[in-house]
């Protein structure tokens, strides 16, 4: 277990590096820079800043002095926040997307598992039909459509809840982004369970144990949900994914202080560093997430184990 | 003549598709004898499998029987699910083809054995645990303590399928109903299987059902064999007598088709031409009329009749002229 | 002067924005909205709280670092220059209480308030402000506005590493007097102190933690308010500062800004009773019918010191031809424009100088003449300019992503072109920092531009088309026009100065180097129990004027 931990941690260093140099040559050969604005500097001020960065340096010696930096775990100043650092902005943001991803994730779980298995037990019913079109509907309707309506019913329509902002984490203020964030994982989930729960109680075991005579409750709980829940975990690495990018959706219409903004203002104001910061974290979110989900995987499954 | 154990009248399977009813299993009537080995042989697609399966209630979901099925007298066909589960894997028992995919690959060896005592006798956990460790011996597995915590992955293929029929045996049924229980496996092993459920039914006297499209495996094993095609009945006959006289042409065709050590090796086996019919459609006639040697217009228009030659020998067949080889060559 | 840029926002949320608008705009009279009782006396201290909006996160609380709209909206509450501005947007005292100017207008005396104080109570003096405008024109403060300092001597010198910071012409004669030199007489030099950049700063703070002083408990201000919490894109929470000179006249006790950059996301947090005050934009100009309708005076629509215009490479083909430049500002029907596409959310412009109290613009003739008559002369404008209908003029009219009803606007505009004229403009639509590259490299010949003024004085839009400005980017070069803005900003009396300034107008109007297209208005919201935010020009609302009225809600 160590071993395939450090076998695949090494491997991702070579990973890294190819985001790295691919993110950092390309949002320079973008037009426009961090200093660009609508009125021009002055050619003293522009070469003050670009001195103070050592933008005014060749590419390669930004490039290495950019490697040893973050060698170091520091991801520079920030361009556009002039009075912070990247890394600052991270550790704020990160707790938001972590909150509203983590919940949103477990809400999907929650409610999407009994709900694909449901569906499943239940194949071919009215219940059936009816949960497997709302999580259709639930994958294809955009988060930007779906927020902008719970937005309209629940906060403006209904004076329920808060229309958006973040107020320190305060339970109201997250209902919204995480069932926005959530649906559509909710509705995947379902989905992915009712299939492999599906193709489990078809499977010749779950015949064997029914030859068993054991009742049908046990045949389920001890025989079909642990397999069936298998490709769940390997979903997981692409579910953060998932999740990561419909956070910058949700932020943004909610007003949340994520990463995920830092990402798109960034790359649209030319914030080099940040958006070298965010691509770097999100690159190694992504690869611990699988690698975490292998791990799962290998604990679960005893054939994979042994491996 | 022993007592019967299972008697099986007019069963039917059907299965509704996309396509409309497919008869998997016709009119089929039968019984099993106690401490007998029933052997039943066809292609696949002849309805042998399900058979069975409608007997222990695990037809798929589109599938539904009909007629009646008695164990011991007690009417056991479409039991409600509950009945059901004090019935299987206590008095009636199965084992299927595949053991690498008929064992959970999450679970252990141990808990798959043991669940069986725990629900149908109440046994705790560790009075399982101790008649699951004699039960594997009895299968010939050594070690058996260590085994049962280990899963099945870690088991070869005879292994496994002798860990099947050590569970299938832990509440000593009085029939246990072998699908194709060596058809997956290598020949030694198979062998080994045969042997060891020969030794099992005279120690237990446990009524043995075997299925298999293979006559090979009928021959060592079965007292009685029964020939299905098309979800018919075609003959049925004491094992000496079919391999010997037997009276109808797709058993010719059957038998003719099995690889034997006094012919040489360079002999081509025989095959049945055609392919079986397909069940959605039924013909007025015998089913095996388009592939047979022998079938005249008669074939065409009638179904034959399951009939007996006396002797507990019967078969459903119109030619009254003997079969052979001299007589397909002409 | 800054730009108001595109509030910069990702293609989704502007989607959502649409769809929202689109459920909003078909007048929706289903939205339930908050009505209440309100009194004339204050609400109770405790609830002297308020909560409104700001465009985007600011990106930094450094008055000499800040570039964009937001940071300078919290920053104009956090920190209090010499002079600041009144409920209504005049200039008025700030921590100089009185001020002299010398006869040649070159040389500023100012008396600071002995009772100004910083936010932990110790006393703003002349130093602070030397210190803070020698940090703004350091180089090595990379400041990106130095330049706003530009009029003090030595400053320019200082920005280009040519002369030390302590060179800047601005020197303490004692802790409460700061005396100012110019390099010539500069009317709208009153006006300009107002800017964050003339802010003073607390130096122990600054020395004490470098970049991070901005952050809450490090930063210290001398306005009316101190900073509480800053959470970057989430809420930044601003407390009543009790050193503050005037505290005694402010109410609030806390003001928490919202950064939430669409206006139809604004609307609805407004509408969620989230925000008590919305500035401009506050809702799509599509939704101004129902609102008006529903909330009547909470809808606040008034005249904003900006013009959006198209910009020409005046020196290059084909804009190099007046006749052409002539006939296309004349066949544009603005008011058909403003009517359909803005919903008479702002004001047709002919144009450059928007609407100033005691200012007359000079509108050219052709702008009171009805349209047929315009077109007629536009079409024979354009066909003496050398086209016609086999050979039209083709040209891409460059514009920015952000935004949709730009989007909309300009599509409109080569429209009515089209059938104006025949012309055939191809839209090119780009990033806004693409956007910008491409016109400051004259990759541009017809280009999509605004300006928004932060200082009442036709010279801040004047300055746009002086030649040798940085901002020129059409090239626009009449010594005629430059030698009439001049007279105007050395001439101290304020009505003949903005004569000449009209004089410059017309010389505009007579070139068109520019085809003026509207005259922002600023579209607030603000709910009934709010009190103390009057419209002005600059659209600048200080909380300190601000405060809650005492209020129940009326359910619907």
């Amino acid at each position: 277990m160590i071993r395939l931990v450090l076998r695949r941690v090494l491997a991702a260093i070579p990973t890294l590096l190819v985001i790295i140099t691919l993110s950092f040559f390309m949002l320079r050969a973008a037009p426009g820079g961090p200093f660009t604005e609508a009125r021009r500097l002055p050619p003293q001020v522009l070469a003050n800043l670009e001195r103070m960065y050592h933008l005014n340096e060749p590419v390669w010696e930004q490039y290495g002095r950019y490697l040893t930096h973050i060698l170091r775990g520091d991801f520079g100043p920030s361009y556009v926040y002039r009075s912070t650092t990247v890394n600052a902005l991270i550790e704020q943001g990160l707790p938001v997307d972590l909150t509203i991803g983590g919940l949103a994730l477990a809400l999907a779980l929650l409610i999407g598992m009994p709900l694909g298995i449901l569906a499943a037990l239940r194949q071919n019913t009215a219940w059936d039909y009816v949960s497997m079109a709302g999580a259709m509907a639930g994958i294809s309707v955009p988060t930007f459509v779906v927020a902008p309506l719970l937005i309209l019913l629940l906060a403006v329509k209904a004076h329920w809840l808060p229309a958006g902002s973040w107020s320190n984490g305060a339970p109201d203020h997250l209902v919204l982004p995480v069932l926005a964030l959530a649906l559509p994982l909710i509705a995947y989930v379902a989905r992915m369970m009712r299939g492999s729960m599906i193709e489990v109680l078809n499977s010749p075991y779950i015949r064997t144990a029914r030859a068993k005579g054991l009742p049908e409750r046990t045949v389920i709980l001890r025989h079909a949900l642990k397999p069936a829940l298998m490709p769940l975990i390997s979903f997981l690495g692409p579910a953060v994914v998932n999740t990561l990018t419909g956070s910058i959706v949700v932020e943004e219409i909610f007003g949340l202080p994520g990463i995920g903004r830092f990402f798109v203002d960034g790359a649209l104001n030319r914030d080099y560093t940040l958006v070298m910061g965010v691509t770097i974290l999100y690159a190694m979110l992504i690869i611990a997430f699988n690698l975490i989900a292998d791990l799962l995987y290998g604990v679960l499954d005893p054939r994979a184990r042994q491996q | 003549m022993a007592a019967s154990l299972l008697e099986i009248r007019k069963l039917a399977v059907r299965f509704s598709t996309g396509d409309g009813p497919v008869y998997a299993v016709n009119d089929l009537d039968l019984e099993v004898r106690c401490g007998e080995v029933l052997g039943m042989v066809g292609e696949s697609g002849s309805g042998k499998s399900q058979t069975w399966l409608a007997i222990m209630g695990l037809l798929a979901k589109n599938g539904c029987a009909e007629g009646s099925v008695r164990l011991g007298g007690e009417e056991i066909l479409n039991l409600p699910q509950r009945a059901l589960t004090r019935l299987r894997g206590a008095r009636m028992a199965m084992i299927f083809q595949d053991p690498m995919t008929a064992m959970n690959p999450f679970l252990t060896v141990g808990r798959q054995m043991t669940e069986v005592l725990e629900w149908h006798r109440g046994m705790s956990r560790r009075e399982a645990r101790a008649r699951c460790i004699a039960a594997l011996e009895s299968v010939h597995i050594t070690d058996a303590a260590r085994r049962l915590s280990m899963y099945p992955h870690e088991f070869s293929g005879g292994m496994r399928q002798r860990v099947m029929i050590a569970t299938a045996l832990l509440t000593e049924p009085q029939l246990l109903i072998c699908d194709e229980p060596t058809t997956a496996l290598d020949v030694t092993v198979q062998a080994q299987i045969l042997a060891l459920l020969d030794e099992l039914r005279q120690r237990f006297g446990t009524a043995i059902v075997l299925v298999t499209h293979d006559l090979g495996v009928i021959a060592q094993l079965a007292d009685r064999v029964i020939v299905m095609y098309a979800g018919r009945q075609v003959e049925q006959a004491e094992v000496h007598t079919l391999y010997g006289a037997y009276r109808h042409p797709y058993t010719e065709g059957l038998l003719r088709s099995v690889p034997r050590l006094d012919q040489p090796r360079s002999a081509r086996l025989a095959t049945i031409p055609g392919r079986p019919p397909d069940l959605a459609r039924r013909p007025a006639g015998c089913p095996f009329e388009p592939r047979c040697a022998y079938a005249s217009e008669i074939c065409r228009r009638q179904m034959p009749p399951l009939v007996s030659l006396g002797d507990a020998h019967l078969r459903a067949c119109h030619h009254d002229g003997a079969l052979g080889p001299q007589e397909r060559e002409a | 002067m800054r730009v108001r840029g595109p509030q910069l926002r990702s293609l989704v949320v502007m989607i959502a924005a649409a769809l929202l608008s689109a459920c909003s705009s078909a007048g929706d009279p289903a939205v339930p909205v908050y009505r209440y009782v309100v009194s004339d006396r204050p609400a109770p201290a405790a609830l002297q709280v308020l909560r409104r909006r700001v465009a985007e996160t600011p990106r930094t609380l450094d008055p000499s670092l800040a570039t964009d709209v937001p940071s300078t909206d919290v920053i104009e509450d956090l920190f209090e220059g010499l002079v600041t501005l009144s409920a209504g947007g005049k200039i008025i005292p700030g921590v100089a209480s009185s001020w002299t100017i010398s006869p040649d207008g070159r040389t500023y005396i100012f008396h600071l308030r002995p009772t100004a104080r910083w936010s932990n109570g110790k006393p703003v003096t002349a130093a602070d402000f030397v210190y803070a405008w020698r940090r703004e024109v350091d180089p090595n403060t990379a400041a990106q506005y130095a330049e706003s300092l530009a009029r003090i001597v030595n400053a320019q010198a200082i920005i280009d590493g040519k002369r030390p910071p302590d060179s800047l012409g601005v020197t303490a004669l004692g802790a409460h007097t700061l005396e100012v030199r110019l390099i010539g007489r500069t009317p709208y030099f009153l006006s300009m102190l107002f800017y964050v950049d003339y802010m003073p700063l607390y130096p122990p703070a600054i020395r004490r933690w470098g970049m991070a002083w901005t952050r809450p408990g490090h930063l210290v201000s001398d306005g009316a308010f101190y900073l509480a919490t800053w959470v970057i894109n989430g809420h930044l929470t601003l407390k009543k500062n009790p050193y503050y000179w005037d505290a005694a006249q402010v109410r609030l006790r806390e003001e928490i800004f919202y950064p939430v950059p669409s206006a139809s996301s604004a609307l609805s947090r407004y509408l969620a009773g989230d925000l008590d005050f919305v500035g401009t934009p506050a809702f799509p100009p599509s939704d101004v019918g129902w609102l008006r309708r529903d909330l009547g005076s909470q809808v606040r629509v008034t005249p904003m010191y900006g013009t959006a215009y198209l910009g020409m490479l005046v020196h290059e083909r084909p804009f190099d031809n007046r006749d052409l430049r002539l006939a296309l500002t004349m066949s544009l029907d603005r008011r058909v424009l403003d009517e359909k596409l803005m919903q008479g959310m702002d004001m047709p412009a002919h144009s450059l100088f928007p609407p100033l109290p005691g200012f007359t613009r000079r509108s050219p003739a052709w702008a009171h003449w009805p349209m047929a008559r315009r077109l007629a002369v536009a079409r024979r404008l354009y066909r003496a300019a050398g086209y016609s209908k086999a050979h039209p003029l083709r040209v891409k009219l460059l514009y920015m992503t952000e935004g949709v009803h730009t989007r909309n606007y300009m599509e409109a505009v080569a429209t009515m072109w089209h059938q104006a004229l025949g012309a055939d403009i191809v839209l090119w639509q780009e990033q806004w920092k693409v956007m910008l590259q491409d016109i400051q490299y004259k990759n541009a010949k017809l280009f999509w531009s605004a300006w928004v003024g932060n200082y009442p004085s036709p010279y801040t839009f004047a300055h746009q088309f002086m030649k040798g400005f940085v901002m020129n980017y059409g090239d626009y070069d009449n010594p005629a026009y430059q030698a009439a803005v001049k007279a105007a900003v050395a001439e101290p009396n304020r009505a003949r100065r903005y004569a000449l300034y009209a004089k410059a107008e017309a010389i505009l109007n007579r070139d068109a180097p520019l085809i003026p297209l509207y005259f922002y208005n600023s579209n607030e919201l603000v709910k009934p129990y709010v009190a103390g935010i009057e419209p002005n020009v600059l659209n600048v609302h200080l909380a300190r004027y601000m405060w809650i009225r005492q209020h129940t809600l009326r359910q619907p």
